[in-house]
């Protein structure tokens, strides 16, 4: 990761728990904690979590929809905290949100030809004509065809719906995409059009993408950089593939497993993954390390201390005390 | 169908679910569908939305809502037809016999009541005991599935807890009246993978420990490929392929088994590459296709598919297709690198 | 299989076309097609008609009285002329004459009230919805009050205090109507405020202003058509009610409600003068209903498609 697009720099995204009728203060949801990482121009990270690990609220917080606890977000050079409304409006350009939630990302009054103009509108990009055209293109790109212009949403299946939310996201030539989970709930044949679109776009327009999934074998196709998201903070990240080469944590490894595997199902004999739990909830967090209730490798000191992010070797980071073993 | 020694324990024949709408136009939701299972198998039934594959699972419950109607065949669970049946009897075979588990687990509970209440009002009403052993028998079931504290989810609310664990909870109360079949319906689409190996787990535990027959419901080969004992690919509400699971997966005959067995994204990948998709997307109910239903999407499609509907041919002994040109592929060769 | 695609292609793009000839065609054929709403906009129009045009519609003026007419029939009995189609009343005013121009005073009312109120229910809920936080408890506590506040005292007070003219009555409404209005355009507001395509619209930089008129208010629009149409409803009602018990606008003003209070006097001699402004109310009540509660199948595009 060269030449830095986007640079997150020790991120927190903290929230007060407030109780009875004053609303008086009685705790911190650390929902997003401490967090830092890069992403270079073209490239594309996966970030991978289970709900509840707080993977919206941290795209969220990035694209500046939440104003970070603490922590910086640097796009392109410049301090996204350090601009004026004027600046961050023309940043907004460049950086696109998906939003989870494909359902119900677009309005649902609203037909898709008002939906793709929508973004131009709020730019004043072109005239009249100019944002017709753009609207065609824009389906064009994501492979609809253009009498999908005077339909609402609702008139459309689920990959459709996501196909008009990339063409929006699209609409202003960003550089940057953050794709929240833009491929689960839909149907497998239909994730794997969606997916193949996503790479195709990001070859034609040399994008980069955040991109958030809940299976690593999706993140698989699309990215060989990963980031693991626990409660809020990264227990590992592994660059160039290695998470599915080497994976270290005992998370990580259990997402590997969890995918569901032909190769491992129908060639090597029956298996049934083993994972239990949930991601514990924020507002009340297990002492030591946030995984040591799940993990069948805790020994004493996870349930005491809590490990630091530490580098294995270059493209590799695990927190985990007993990685060394 | 296949008649082994064993008996089958629930026999569709020829299922036909027709939904007859306002403007005259009639959608043929599932269109002469047959299939048997047999106690601890594990069926799933493979398609896109769309496909029919729920209204199936409504069908074999006969509670197919208004405009639908089962229009033709038979449902024989132990022998007796479920299409005949009054509905006070049917009520008694719903819930205690035959359960459902649902996709979207936040709305199958009341909000409102208690989760053990909850249970307890489901098994008052299937069975004679008296309430603390109701209340005993609850907490056991609760238990046997591995939870840990089985009277805390008892006093509990569904909001107390995420839909993941909502969805373990409902498999809980799906199995409190000890059914012979358990139909879930998408019970995993919208939860994330490691849930969905918790779920899958369970019901796996279900099927081997307690001998239950399962249903699967789903769109993904993957989860197919973890819980089942056969499957049904179905397409267009009519069956495109049937047969056990290992050979299906290891030598599947119809192009669309092909295409959906390789859409799954590989964990094993070595490096990016595209997926596979099958083009197009589902049909349009309404106007089906005179030949094959699948013809336009096909890549292998020849003239006999666009004029002439393929029957559904037995292969072997457990295996039958609808296609007129099977095609031969290997799935070892083509999809594990 | 090419030609299939074809045809399928063209005969999409021919639908597209029909829907795309605008909204007024859609309107019309809703119209036609929707056998509730066709004959709830009929009643509707047809009695808003009379009332505008009063004028036109009967020629006596509602406050000339004739007493050596009073209590006349209506003209199919006996006794009844056509001069006076409905009779007239105890003054000898001619009846149908009243109820036409009680009926201006009636529908005014419920309008001008109802957009009071859905004007001030709308600036307060939109604020304290979107903003939140102390604003948002102070307002929503005042309107809580209000709400809790037993109705007729609270007009037995007022009127009271106040002369019930046109301008009192009608603020004396749009008080009590409009935190119902604030209500509901902060609940559709929390909902929608964190709806995943509100999020994209921030994330391409729409403003909050952009957001609340273009996002928002396409939601709550509908929404607040609906409860109008509803509440111009009640109104007519509730003011007929205060006539009736003499807290409205006092006579020799024609309101429905004061048509009523003097019929009730002559019940047994004179049926005609009691009931006829009834059935006016019940026909105005039935049309206005009718039409709103079809309205809901127009606005709402996941039941219109067929339209």
């Amino acid at each position: 990761m060269e030449q830095s697009l986007l640079k997150i720099q020790e991120l927190k995204k903290y929230f007060p728990i407030r109780k009875g009728l004053f609303k008086k203060q009685i705790g911190i949801a650390k929902v997003v904690d401490d967090i830092s990482f890069n992403i270079g121009k073209g490239e594309v990270v996966g970030l991978i979590g289970e709900s509840g690990a707080g993977k919206s609220i941290l795209l969220q917080t990035i694209a500046l929809l939440r104003q970070p606890t603490e922590g910086k977000v640097v796009f392109n050079g410049q301090d996204l905290a350090d601009c004026s409304k004027k600046e961050l409006k023309k940043i907004r350009k460049q950086m696109q949100l998906i939003p989870q939630d494909h359902q119900n990302s677009l309005h649902p009054r609203m037909t898709i030809r008002e939906i793709l103009k929508e973004p131009l509108k709020i730019h004043g990009i072109g005239s009249k004509d100019e944002k017709e055209r753009k609207a065609r293109e824009l389906l064009e790109l994501v492979e609809l065809e253009s009498n999908y212009l005077n339909r609402f949403p609702h008139q459309l299946s689920g990959g459709q719906k996501q196909r008009v939310a990339i063409a929006r996201a699209l609409a202003l030539r960003p550089e940057l995409i953050l794709c929240d989970e833009p491929v689960s709930a839909l149907d497998v044949s239909i994730q794997a059009q969606i997916l193949n679109l996503f790479m195709d776009l990001q070859k034609q327009f040399g994008l980069s993408y955040l991109f958030v999934a809940q299976d690593l074998a999706v993140l698989r196709q699309i990215s060989y950089h990963i980031l693991v998201l626990y409660l809020g903070k990264f227990i590992e990240i592994g660059l160039d593939g290695i998470i599915y080469e080497n994976p270290l944590h005992p998370y990580t490894k259990t997402f590997l497993d969890a995918s569901p595997s032909i190769k491992k199902n129908i060639y090597e004999g029956e298996r049934i993954p083993i994972t239990w739990g949930d991601v514990p909830t924020p507002l009340d967090p297990p002492a030591g390390c946030a995984f040591h209730p799940r993990c069948n490798q805790a020994i004493e000191i996870c349930q005491k201390v809590e490990p630091k992010l530490e580098k294995v070797n270059e493209k590799h980071f695990v927190a985990c005390h007993r990685v060394n073993e | 169908m296949p008649n082994n020694d064993q008996k089958n324990l629930l026999d569709v024949k020829n299922l036909k679910t027709h939904f007859f709408l306002n403007n005259g136009q009639i959608l043929r939701a599932v269109d002469g569908i047959s299939f048997s299972l047999k106690k601890g198998e594990c069926l799933g039934i493979v398609g896109e939305s769309g496909s029919g594959k729920s209204v199936t699972s409504r069908s074999i419950l006969n509670c197919v809502e208004s405009p639908g109607k089962i229009v033709d065949g038979e449902i024989l669970y132990e022998g007796r037809n479920l299409l005949t049946m009054s509905e006070k009897e049917l009520r008694k075979i719903r819930g205690s016999d035959i359960s459902l588990i649902f996709q979207n687990p936040t709305t199958a509970l009341d909000p409102l009541q208690k989760i053990g209440d909850q249970f307890f009002e489901t098994l008052k009403a299937h069975s004679s005991y008296n309430n603390t052993v109701i209340k005993e028998k609850v907490l056991e079931t609760i238990k046997s599935l591995g939870f840990e504290k089985p009277e805390v989810i008892y006093e509990s609310y569904p909001c107390d807890f995420s839909p993941g664990y909502i969805q373990r909870i409902m498999i809980a109360l799906a199995i409190l009246c000890k059914p012979k079949i358990v139909i879930a319906d998408e019970p995993t689409t919208t939860l994330g993978v490691t849930i969905q190996s918790q779920i899958l787990s369970m019901l796996d535990r279900l099927r081997t420990e307690l001998g239950t027959s399962i249903i699967m419901i789903t769109h993904d080969f993957g989860v197919i490929a973890q819980v089942s004992t056969k499957v049904m690919v179905m397409y267009g509400g009519q069956c495109m392929e049937y047969g056990p699971k290992k050979d299906l997966f290891l030598e599947p005959k119809h192009p669309y088994t092909i295409g959906l067995i390789r859409s799954v994204p590989l964990i094993e990948a070595r490096t990016i590459k595209k997926l596979y998709t099958i083009p197009g997307s589902p049909p349009e109910m309404i106007n089906l296709p005179s030949g094959c239903v699948f013809a336009s999407r096909c890549e292998y499609v020849g003239k006999k598919c666009l004029t002439e509907k393929p029957p559904l041919k037995k292969l072997n002994e457990e295996r039958y297709c609808s296609c007129h040109y099977p095609v031969e592929f290997n799935t070892r060769d083509e999809i594990i690198i | 299989m090419n030609l299939d695609t074809n045809i399928d292609n063209n005969t999409l793009l021919k639908k597209d076309n029909i829907n795309f000839k605008g909204k007024l065609s859609r309107w019309y054929r809703f119209l036609l097609t929707n056998k509730g709403i066709f004959f709830g906009s009929l009643i509707t129009f047809i009695v808003i008609f009379c009332v505008v045009f009063a004028p036109l519609v009967t020629t006596y003026d509602p406050l000339k009285q004739d007493i050596t007419k009073r209590l006349t029939p209506p003209m199919w009995q006996d006794g009844g002329s056509i001069e006076h189609i409905l009779g007239t009343d105890s003054m000898g005013r001619d009846l149908l004459t009243r109820i036409i121009y009680g009926g201006r005073f009636s529908l005014l009312l419920g309008l001008t009230s109802v957009l009071i109120a859905l004007m001030v229910g709308t600036l307060f809920g939109l604020i304290t919805g979107y903003y939140g936080g102390f604003l948002e408890n102070i307002l929503m506590r005042i309107v809580d009050i209000q709400l809790g506040f037993p109705f007729i005292i609270l007009v037995v007070i007022i009127l009271s205090i106040a002369e019930p003219t046109f301008w009192v009555l009608s603020a004396l409404f749009s008080l009590l109507l409009w935190p119902g209005y604030a209500r509901v355009v902060r609940s559709i507001l929390l909902s929608e405020k964190s709806a995943a395509y509100v999020l994209a619209a921030k994330s391409l930089g729409a403003s909050d202003f952009r957001i609340i008129i273009i996002y928002i208010a396409r939601n709550i629009i509908p929404s607040m058509l609906l409860m109008s149409t509803m509440d111009i409803a009640t109104i007519i009602i509730t003011e007929a009610m205060l006539g009736f018990v003499g807290l409205g606008t006092p006579p020799p003003a024609p309101t429905w409600g004061n048509i009523m209070a003097d019929g009730k006097n002559y019940i047994s001699t004179a049926w005609w003068v009691i009931t006829f402004p009834g059935v006016a109310i019940w026909i105005t009540l039935f049309g206005i209903n009718l039409f709103g509660d079809n309205l809901q199948q127009f606005v709402n595009p996941k039941l219109r498609k067929k339209y």
